[in-house]
Order: C-alpha cells, then structure tokens, then sequence
C-alpha cells in the first residue's frame, strides 16, 4: 500500500517532467550544436513577449541597410535595445525589460531592480548583479574611462552621484541624495544601455584596477598606448555599435561580421537569449540579421526598390519625404510595404531669435514679445507647404503634437495666420521708423537687420525655406541675411553665443518632457535652447555660468526643477502643462509647419510580419526596438 | 642619370614634409573636431552626454594645441610606421586602407587598360582618316562622354542595369557572394558587376585621351620626316607605329606619373555613388567627420605617391625622348 502512493508521485512527477522538458522550443537551426539544452540556457522566468500578429516561424535572413560606422546608432535602434527596463511599444510608459520587476520609492531616491535568475550572457556565462555594479563601479564612476561624468543615469536633480549596490545575485538598488524624478526614463533611454552591455567577466581583464598582473602585458601586445585605449578598443564606451563581435551580449543576435570587414555587417542568433513566445518558443525566430554597409542614398533606394532590403523603419534615412513616390511605384516589383510612422518632432522649422544676445539693441528688439508676433504673422505659411511638404502639413508654432497629451492648442497655433497688414501694423506700433530702403529702424536708431543661421544637412529643404522667410519679412522691414553653415560651425557659435537667429527642427513632438529645453531654457548647447543660450547656460550651471533670466523664464525654471525632482509620472505631466502654458505665453520660437501624422513612412517586406502597423520615429523612444523586432519573422 | 635621381629623391624630403604640415592643417580647418562633428550629427536625434563627450576629449588629446598632435602622429609614423588610430572604426588606419587597396587597384588598374585600350587604336584611327564618319563618330561619343559628369552616368547605368537588366547594382558582389570564398562564379559576378564602374569612369578617360592623341598624332603627321619615310617606301603602318605614335604618346608618358595616386583614390566621387568598397568612400567619410588621423594620413600618403609618380614620369620620359636634357 505504500508503493502505490509513491508510483503515483513518480508517474506525476514523470509526467511534469516531461511537461517541463517540452515546455520551450529552439529554432531548428541550432540542432546539432554543441550547447546544453534550451530549458538550461533560458533563465527560471524567461520574458514572455506578446507578438504583433501571431506566432512566428522560425529561420530566415533579415537584410538591413545602414550608411556606416558613424550611423552605428542605427545598430543599437534595431536589434540591440535591451536595457534593464524599456519603453512601451506606443511609448506610453516604461516597462521591464531585463529586470523582472522593479520598484521605486516615493520621492524617487531609491530604485530597486530584480533581476532573472538563470539568464546568461550570448557565452554562456550568468547576467547578475554583479555585472551592473560593474559597470557602476569600473566604468562610471573610474576617473579615466569616464572623466567627464557617470552620465544622466547617475547624476540626480541636484547633480550629485548615486551609488549602486549588490543586495544579493539577482537584486539591484540605485540610491540618490537628491529626487531623480527622470531615473527611469534615463534607464529606458540610450544611456541606460550600458548597465547590460559591458560583460565584466570580459572586460575586467582588460582594466587596470582588476587585472593588474597582466595589464601590462596585454596593452603591449595590442599596441595601445594604454589600459584605457585598450579597454576602449575591446569595449567600445561610445557608439560602438557594430564593432565587437568578440564581447558576450545579451541581445537577441550577436554581432559575427563588424565594420570594415566587409560591406556587410552581420548578426547571428544567440543562442542564449532569454525571452519567448507564449508558446515557449525561443526567441528570436530570425537566424541571421545583415545590413549592408550603403554610403548612399540613391543606392538604398533603388536597392529597397529591386525588393533586397527587408527593414528600415522607426527611423528617417533614404525613406524621406522626396523618396516616398518612387518607393511607391515599385512596392510591387520590390514586394514590400509601407509602415506608418509617426515622427515625434514637431515643427518642421522653427526660428530661434537669441533672446539672450549680446548687442543690446538686438537683444531689445529680439525680446520685444509684439516683434516676434508680427514677424510670425508676416511668414506666409501655406506656399512653404505646398512647395515643400507637398500640401501634406499644417501650419504650427514650436508645440507638441496633436496626439501628445501635452497638446496645447494656444502654443500650437497661436500668431499662425499670414497677415502682412497685422504684422506691419503691429511693427509700426513699436518700430515706426524707416530708413531710405524701407528697413525698420530699431531702440538705437539702427535699421534692424540680423543673420539667420541655417543648418546646411539638417533638413534639404532648409536653405530654400530660409529665403521665403527672408523674403517675407524683408516685406514688413526686417532685413536678414541667410547664412548657411555646417551643423559643427553652428555648434561652435552657439557655444560661445556668437549668433543671432537660427532655424532648426522642432524637437520634443511627442517626447515633450526628455526635450523639455524647447520650452524652458536648458541644456545649452543644443538645438532646443537656440532660443534661450545664456539664460540655458544660467540653468545648466546652477547660476555660475551664463547670465541670469528674467522673472518668467525663471518661473518656467522652477517648475521644471520640481518636475526633475519628482518621481511621480502624475505630478511631472501636470508641471510640464505649465511650463507648456508658460511657453504660449511668452511665444518664445516661431515655427512655421508640422507634417501630417500620415506623411513619414517606413519600410517593411511582405514576407516581415510582426511589424506594428503604426510607430514612432524616435531616437529617444528608441524605435523601432521598442517595437520587439525579436519577435519579426519572415514567411520566406 | 645617377646624379640626377639622387638629387631629385633629396628635393623630395622637403617637399614631403611641407606636405604633411600642409594635410594636418587642411584637416584641422574645419570648426571643431571629430567629437563636434559627432555631436552635430546626433544632435537632432538625441545627444551625446556632456560628460562623456568631455571624457572623449581627454582620452584622444583633441584639446591639446595643433602642433603637439601633429608632432605625435608624425612621430608615430616615421619612428613606428603607425599611422594612428581611426576614430570612427576603432581600428589602426594602416589596417583600414590596407584592407580595400586591392579591390581599389583591380579596378583602377582595369580601368586604365580599358581606356588606353579604347583610346590609343580610336585615337590613331581619328588622326589619320580625319574628318571621315569613323573619326565624328569618335569625336562625338567622346565628347559626350566628357560632358557628362561620372556620377550621373554612374546613377543612370544603375538605373537601366536595374530596370533593364534585373541586375543587383551597386557594389562589386551580390549579396551571395559577399562574403564566400574566392571561387569562379565569384569572379564572374565581380566581372558582372564591374563594367559599370569601369564604363564609367572609362568614358570620361577615353574621350580625353582620344582627343589628345588625334591632336598630337596630327602635329606629328605634318612633319617632314614623314614625307620622307613614305617617299622612301617604308611600309605605312609600320612607319605609323615606329615614329609619329611613339612622339604623340609624350603626353601620356608625362601623365603617367599621376595615375599612381588615382589608382590609390580609384575615383571617388564613382565609387561612392556606386557604393564600391575602395579608399575613396573611405577618404569622403574621414574627411566628413573629421576623423583626424585617417583623412591625414590618407592624403599624405596620396601626396607621396603623386611626388614618387612625379619622379617616375620624369625618368621614362628622359628615357622615352632623348631630346629632353636633364637639369
């Protein structure tokens, strides 16, 4: 009678056994290989991803393009986005990604992450904790690799550094002085990548503070000038994309052929990836992912047209608006699709005036809030859409997009009517003035005339659109010249506040809090803070540097220092609304026109399923990774 | 004959370290450096951390004063034969150039054979049957050929070898065979393949020759010494070959010394818009993002091969024509 019992919890015990053992499958491809079975490489609780459409096939080769090395971003944007947390597909919060779990606490000053037991680097080789104190302790915070900071994961709302600390294996926690209300955002962004992409127990040979035997001898037999350029060759601490096929990852491919082998850089399943279907199925179900290394545009177009490029979607490269109808008349011959992206800019072109410019008598006109009312009212919006964005645009200030939850309809389409009477009645209120040809005389006397800074690669339509406005407020008095320079010349200027206006992108479409510096002056200098440069510089520095702005301007600084301390995703919406409000208010920029959401397109092959009908083009929403290209697959 | 080349190999030490001074500040003009030029390009994506950027800075001394980086890369090439370390791809320069100088050579050195090839019998023809159909027709085809800029005949080829030909364009291999071994069917998709680029760059080449040829060989063709040999019965296409054609070919000789570098650059502006895996999409690329030490060390090796090509010519024209005197 005692024998029955026990066979009976052996035959169950068989039974779950064998349940367990059919419980996940691997792609056919790696049958054969030397490696231990599958239930071993996958972790105790592998990430169960929902796909798009339906369940995949396994096999097939994904053919990407790319332009090279220095677009490597792109590599990261595509099949390399696994951080400890990600950002949700249609970018509406942040969910796990490597962590199972985590958790924060109420003021945002400490995080805890837990990690998956059992889940393993592309080696073989276990993911723990220990890998991201690593990265804390050895790369972050050593003076030589990163001399110029930890980095905004790190640095909390009052700019000092957090610690990160071993709870135990499988478990993380970040700890702050100060609230780092963006702590999370940070870690679903590119900057949180490196927490899961430098192995320590590879790269630890290679720095000196862990390896100090032999340091020495291996920078010498690699001909560095030193452990640092040795660890920066075997690692990669910037943009290395594309470059290290020797370093583990834990990314759903692992890189075999890096740049400058050939023209192709290619990827290859690995077998240690640590996410399934709900089926059990291992992901990823593509075997093999290439790009082709394409430096031109024509190239690529007319490649994706002969149907030999597979995937370029979430992002703009040769898929601009001036390729769309050709890429249309051959989506049969090429057998593919167009995808539906939604960029999260917002204006097309915005008009920066520096509020904060040297000249007195400029920087009064400039400030003077009916001046810039006018001079939008004078640009004659509708002939730049219809020359440039083929009808397909609307007329838009710098504001976030209509399906943002931050639409402000007064920032948005404030002063958007082209009215050249409003306009010069508006100017001859407060610049009545005229010399013999017509310009408008400023607070000194002077005629106002100023440079408007046109970035010459941004966007091609730039230059030309920078001669419309030219035109139209030469109309009501204004002179300007048009000067087109390279983005790196801007840059240098803008460093050292030497510019007057300046016409770029509109950032911060869709992505309105991490691009916050469109609408409260920040982060000097970027294309964001054009507008506000030494009242940025004032912000960044803590009041040090830079030059210290005027009551609103500090209003809308103030809200956005609570909105950084604060670690409530509620609470940042709300202050960011008025800091949006303020902006409308103060009308700082002028944009001119914002694409209809059905302009930009990306491009997928028919056989590529799994492919979201809808993204976003984003870098900071890093798309398409967002989208989980690991579970595409192709019907070839 | 001695005397003279060790004198001109002397004059070409100077002249060598002017050019390396003068590449180092051709590249460094340009505002900024490669970390600014970094930034500029993710600047509307998203931007490279501030501390990082700063970091970078220090590691690659792009803050240090011109002349102490000049004096490190020269160094490091005369006394290691280290040509630095490319920013962009991670990797010594040496090793990148060295990598794509042989797809780089096969192309620029069949293109040559195929222009003078074309030019030299089209050239000769056009001078001795002048103004007859055969030499407009030359004349015309070569004409146009010069007119049309490379690129564009570059992208409409593509364009009919795609749309006519259903061929994979761009590039020397198709995607099958990129990255497989050497193999016969491989070479005859690279043959496939590379009579686009060679068309190409060809045209241009051979319309030029072939007007230069006609001209030269016309001059010569006038000479009393011609007359002569024919009233002495000498065969004509032997009299042809022997005399003026050996004159007319000056020119060439002369030019010879400049086709060095070329087949180094192997025509740029061609092999980018075609996507080939040369030196010259390499070199477009350095200079864009201010890769400091590839785009120096690229053009400096450009300028010693055009001052060695330079030498060389000398030397077979001297031996060419025994009117030139050395000085």
């Amino acid at each position: 009678m005692n024998r029955f019992p026990r066979a009976l919890y052996l035959l169950c015990f068989a039974l779950f056994a064998s349940a367990a053992l059919a419980q996940y499958q691997q792609a056919p491809s790696l049958e054969g290989q030397d490696l231990p079975a599958v239930e071993e490489r996958l972790p105790e609780t592998p990430l169960v991803l929902e796909p798009v459409e339906e369940i995949g096939s396994y096999g097939g080769t994904l053919r990407g393009a790319i332009r090279g090395p220095a677009r490597a971003g792109d590599l990261f944007r595509d099949i390399n986005y696994e951080n400890l947390v990600r950002f949700a597909p249609d970018t509406s919060g942040i969910t796990p990604n490597i962590a199972e779990r985590f958790e924060a606490n109420d003021n945002a000053t400490e995080f805890t992450f837990y990690l998956r037991p059992g889940m393993k680097w592309s080696d073989g080789d276990d993911y723990t904790a220990d890998d991201v104190v690593f990265v804390y302790e050895a790369i972050l915070t050593n003076e030589e690799l990163s001399p110029g900071g930890p980095g905004k994961t790190l640095t909390d709302s009052s700019g000092q550094t957090g610690t990160v600390e071993k709870v135990d294996d499988y478990t993380v926690t970040f700890t702050f002085a100060e609230p780092h209300g963006l702590f999370l955002t940070h870690m679903a962004e590119d900057d949180g990548n490196v927490y899961s992409r430098f192995p320590s127990h590879y790269l630890s040979q290679y720095h000196a503070d862990y390896n100090s035997d032999n340091i020495d001898s291996l920078v010498s037999d690699a001909g560095a000038s030193g452990w640092v350029e040795l660890f920066e060759n075997m690692g990669g601490l910037v943009g290395g994309w594309g470059q290290f096929p020797d370093m583990p990852t834990v990314t759903a491919w692992h890189l075999t052929v890096p740049f400058g082998d050939s023209t192709i850089v290619e990827y290859q399943r690995n077998p240690y990836y640590w996410k399934v279907d709900p089926e059990g199925n291992q992901l990823p179900y593509i075997d093999t992912v290439s790009y082709e290394v394409i430096p031109d545009n024509e190239v690529a177009v007319l490649r994706t047209s002969a149907g030999e490029i597979d995937m370029m979607i979430g992002k703009t490269t040769y898929n601009s608006i001036n390729n769309k109808a050709v890429l249309f008349d051959n989506m049969e011959t090429g057998n593919y699709r167009f995808v539906n992206q939604i960029k999260v800019g917002q204006a097309n072109a915005v008009l920066s005036l520096n509020l904060t410019h040297d000249d007195p008598a400029l920087r009064e006109v400039f400030q003077n809030k009916d001046f810039r009312i006018a001079l939008s009212h004078a640009l004659d919006r509708d002939t730049v859409i219809e020359t440039f964005y083929v009808g397909q645009a609307q007329p838009w200030q710098s504001a976030p997009r209509e399906q943002s939850i931050f639409y402000n309809e007064q920032l948005a389409k404030q002063y958007t009517e082209y009215d050249v009477e409003e306009a010069n009645s508006i100017l001859d209120g407060i610049y009545p003035d005229k010399n013999s040809d017509g310009i408008r005389l400023g607070a000194d006397g002077e005629p106002i005339s100023f440079v408007l800074l046109v970035p010459a690669e941004l966007r091609v339509e730039y230059p030309d659109i920078a001669q419309q406005v030219k035109d139209n407020w030469r109309e009501v008095g204004v002179d300007v010249q048009v000067s087109i320079q390279d983005e790196t010349l801007i840059q240098t200027r803008r460093e050292s506040n030497e510019y007057d206006a300046y016409m770029g992108v509109g950032l911060g479409g869709i992505d309105v809090i991490t691009r916050a510096d469109m609408y409260v002056a920040s982060n000097a200098p970027s294309i964001g803070s054009a507008w506000s440069n030494e009242w940025a510089k004032w912000f960044d520095s803590d009041g040090a540097s830079g030059e210290e702005p005027p009551a609103d301007i500090r209003a809308s600084m103030d809200l956005y220092k609570q909105l950084l301390a604060s670690g409530d995703q509620e609470t940042q919406n709300e202050l960011m609304k008025q800091i949006l409000q303020n902006a409308a208010d103060g009308f700082y920029q002028i944009g001119i026109s914002i694409d209809n959401p059905d302009l930009d397109y990306g491009i997928a092959s028919n056989d590529l399923r799994n492919v979201p009908d809808q993204l976003f083009n984003s870098w900071g929403f890093v798309m398409p990774g967002s989208t989980n290209p690991e579970q595409f697959f192709l019907t070839r | 004959m001695l005397a003279y080349l060790i004198k001109r190999i002397l004059w070409m030490i100077p002249t060598l370290i002017a050019i390396s001074i003068m590449s180092f500040i051709i590249i460094q003009l340009p505002p900024g450096d490669y970390l600014t030029s970094l930034v500029a390009s993710l600047a509307e994506e998203g931007s490279v951390d501030q501390s990082t950027l700063a970091g970078l800075e220090k590691r690659y001394g792009l803050n240090q004063p011109i002349y102490v980086q000049y004096w490190k890369w020269i160094s490091g090439i005369i006394l290691r034969g280290d040509f630095g370390q490319s920013f962009e791809w991670r990797r010594p320069v040496s090793e990148l150039i060295w990598q794509r100088l042989g797809l780089t050579f096969v192309i620029s050195l069949s293109t040559m054979l195929f222009i003078w090839l074309v030019s030299f019998p089209i050239g000769i023809y056009s001078a001795i049957r002048k103004y007859s159909v055969g030499d407009y027709i030359a004349s015309f085809v070569g004409f146009i050929g010069l007119a049309i800029p490379n690129f564009l005949l570059a992208l409409v080829l593509m364009y009919v070898s795609f749309k006519y030909f259903g061929q994979s364009v761009g590039g020397l291999f198709s995607p099958e065979f990129r990255n497989a071994a050497w193999s016969f069917a491989k070479v005859r998709d690279l043959i496939q393949h590379l009579w686009v680029p060679i068309v190409v760059i060809g045209t241009a080449g051979t319309a030029g020759l072939i007007r230069i040829m006609r001209a030269n060989l016309l001059d010569e063709l006038n000479k009393p010494y011609v007359l002569t040999a024919r009233a002495k019965g000498l065969p004509e296409t032997r009299m042809l070959l022997k005399y003026p054609v050996r004159l007319a070919l000056n020119p060439f000789v002369s030019r010879v010394g400049w086709e060095l570098p070329e087949l180094v650059s192997g025509a740029a502006i061609t092999a980018i818009v075609l996507s080939l895996p040369t030196t010259g999409p390499l070199l477009l690329n350095a200079l864009i993002s201010q890769d400091m030490y590839l785009a120096g060390s690229f053009i400096l090796m450009l300028s010693v091969l055009t001052v060695i090509g330079t030498l060389l010519s000398d030397i077979l024209l001297a031996w060419l024509d025994p009117r030139i005197r050395y000085r």
